[in-house]
């Protein structure tokens, strides 16, 4: 009873011995011949017998600090005779083998929890911890990071000195409810696009001002856009991203893939693709803000209206299209608020400016070149 | 005991994909709840389940590394990475120009010695940690030369756009290999730069001449070439590694890989890493004379992992 045939080795050299370990209540003894065929006995203290972690059909067990003593053991009871003889004691990683021999259900089972585990994180705590970090991010530093990416944008574009004037005084006549300072910048370009960025800079392209054909139209435009500045919608984005990238390579233990994200982000700045209920929100807002200022909310129905017709006609709008998902559920839902809104009135001041801007912007037209 | 008059020895693995499949799934789930922090201690699980199939002459090897040295390695080492970041943003903080570019060329300079030191520490942590009847490997390179070794090489690389990459590579694969200890065994390469670009420039021609089917075999000749140079020396005798990769064969497995990979929507990477382990292990052979029973304990113990857990973090493998 509790004999083996084994092969022991000394930790010394490789040199393979036959040897028999047999398991006493305190120790493993093993008894071998050594190089002058005279019996030797050696004595392995339970307490210092490495665990093997999972298990195979041969195997190995180290004795005490390094050299190590080991021995090889092919016997297929062995495992569950050390379990008999020793109970209490784990001499193979107890988790491990029971997974490893529990068969197709306990595999299944583990499955289907890591599966919902991994769905909780991805979809409820890696996302919500991230809104959680973005509305602790101080001020500052959103301004400053909206700075630095509309200073990196800036580089490569050009500013319409004129418009911008004429567009940020349109704004001072607005009330966006946010004590975020506003900055419009309308650059030269044939994109029909605009975003927001960190911290109250608007960039707004000449090419989408100049399909527009109402004060009414841009108060929308802008009031969709503040609505992204004041509920920090870049911000919460790349929070969000960050925190999945974050989340997955935490996973897959990839720190580089921070490198990653934070060029993403750095792309994103420019780019700022928000999520479909960031718009939905922005829209929300922009309604609010026309509300406030006493202005037809038809004029987020025309913006939509020029945005929709822009989308059949330039391949370059399908950039916008896919970043600002202009669906006819977001017209349907402006036309709707649209027919149930009371006390707009015709607001001179701002016609006058938009009058202005429409002059310019023909102006700059007829400019050759 | 198989005499030391067979002169052909070859590796053997016993490694099952379900087996693997379970040490995976316990991986991703103690990681998942503990929010990664298990990640070193499922790395090493893996390790151990695939060193422990690992046969050679009727013994297993063992992987000695535990969860918790690697662990203080990844903490190092992400402590290593994070601070080299650090730097990089607070200098861009400042604003001024001046220490954006310093700030870039600490970071850059920091990252690209990071890869000998991460190649040096992996290598001595990985071969210590290895064993096979007792006796354990090692690896007895310098630091700095491997440094030397690097920035001389990567220099060569710029200046030559890229083409001396072929070489460094080869310098730093002769380094590495040639520092390895078995006991009293050691190991060489004998590949050099020049067949290796041959090799490569071939490969990548005929590749895009034949619409991408070359591509098998140019990979069949890369495998092949990083393993038939390696000479391993016990005593005066020198053993050879004998290859019998073919195009067809490694078509075959990359075929059926990618088969695999895509209906089980990556589900069945255990199985495809089994078949990728036994694919080389059938298909080489070492030749020559060679006394399982002769080697002696000679390589000290290494239990740092900070290396190994850096190379993890920049993505290289082993």
């Amino acid at each position: 009873m509790y004999e083996y045939e084994v092969k022991y080795y000394d930790g010394q050299s490789s040199r393979s011995r036959n040897a028999f370990l047999l398991l006493r209540d305190s120790h493993w003894q093993l008894i071998f011949r050594d190089e002058n065929d005279e019996e030797q006995s050696t004595r392995w203290e339970i307490d210092q017998i490495k665990q093997n972690d999972m298990g195979s059909a041969l195997n190995t067990f180290h004795y005490g600090d390094f050299p190590h003593q080991s021995v090889e053991i092919e016997d297929p009871t062995f495992i569950d005779d050390l379990k008999q003889k020793y109970p209490g004691l784990d001499f193979v990683n107890k988790n491990y083998h029971r997974v490893l021999t529990g068969g197709w259900k306990v595999m299944a089972g583990l499955v289907a929890l890591t599966i919902l585990l991994f769905a909780l994180f991805a979809f409820v705590i890696a996302p919500n911890s991230a809104a959680l970090i973005a509305g602790q991010i101080p001020r500052s530093f959103e301004s400053k990071l909206g700075e630095n990416g509309y200073q990196v944008f800036m580089t490569t574009a050009e500013e319409d000195a004129k418009r911008s004037l004429l567009v940020n005084r349109f704004a001072k006549q607005m009330d966006f409810d946010t004590d975020y300072p506003i900055r419009i910048t309308v650059v030269e370009s044939d994109e029909v696009n605009a975003f927001a960025l960190p911290g109250g800079r608007i960039v707004l392209f000449s090419g989408l001002l100049d399909k527009m054909g109402s004060a009414e139209e841009l108060a929308g435009l802008l009031g969709h856009e503040v609505g992204h500045v004041k509920h920090r919608h870049s911000i919460k984005a790349q929070m969000r991203s960050l925190s999945t990238y974050l989340f997955v390579s935490l996973l897959l233990s990839d720190v580089n893939g921070v490198t990653a994200v934070l060029m993403d982000n750095a792309k994103m700045l420019s780019n700022l693709s928000y999520s479909r209920k960031l718009e939905h929100l922005a829209d929300e807002e922009a309604l609010a803000v026309l509300q406030k200022n006493h202005i037809s909310q038809s004029g987020l129905v025309d913006l939509f209206r020029t945005l929709q017709g822009e989308a059949g006609k330039e391949p370059e709008f399908l950039k916008f299209l896919s970043s600002h998902p202009l669906t006819q559920d977001r017209l349907d839902f402006a036309k709707k608020a649209a027919a149930k809104q009371r006390g707009e009135q015709e607001n001179l001041e701002l016609k006058a400016i938009w009058e202005r801007i429409e002059t310019e912007g023909k102006k700059e037209s007829e400019l050759p070149g | 005991m198989e005499t030391i008059d067979d002169q052909q020895r070859k590796l053997g693995f016993w490694g099952e994909g379900s087996k693997l499949f379970g040490i995976f799934i316990v991986n991703m789930l103690l990681t998942l709840i503990t929010l990664g922090l298990y990640y070193p201690w499922a790395r090493a699980a893996t390790m151990k389940y695939l060193y422990q199939e690992t046969e050679f002459e009727g013994s297993r090897f063992t992987f000695h590394g535990t969860g918790k040295e690697m662990f203080i390695g990844f903490i190092k080492a992400l402590g290593i990475v994070l601070s080299l970041y650090l730097v990089l943003f607070l200098f861009m903080w400042i604003g001024n120009t001046l220490f954006t570019l310093l700030g870039i060329l600490i970071f850059f300079t920091g990252m690209s010695l990071l890869t000998p030191i991460a190649i040096h520490g992996a290598l001595r942590y990985r071969m210590s940690r290895t064993s096979w009847r007792g006796i354990h490997f090692g690896y007895r390179g310098n630091l700095s030369e491997l440094i030397r070794i690097c920035i001389i090489g990567f220099l060569l690389t710029l200046v030559t756009f890229g083409i001396y990459s072929f070489w460094f590579e080869m310098k730093v694969r002769r380094y590495l290999i040639q520092n390895i200890r078995f006991g009293n065994v050691q190991f060489s390469f004998r590949g050099d730069g020049t067949d290796w670009f041959g090799l490569n420039l071939a490969g990548y021609l005929l590749s895009i001449i034949t619409l991408g089917i070359y591509s098998f075999w140019w990979m069949k000749d890369r495998l092949k070439f990083q393993f038939s140079n390696i000479r391993i020396h016990q005593d005066d005798s020198t053993i050879k590694v004998k290859t019998s990769f073919t195009g067809g064969n490694y078509f075959g497995l990359v075929i059926v890989n990618g088969i695999l990979m895509v209906i089980t929507l990556g589900l069945a990477t255990p199985w495809i890493m089994i078949r990728n382990i036994k694919y080389i292990f059938d298909n080489i052979v070492l030749d020559g004379a060679f006394n399982p029973d002769a080697l002696e304990q000679t390589e000290e113990d290494y239990r740092d992992a900070t290396g190994d857990d850096l190379m993890d973090a920049l993505d290289m493998g082993m």
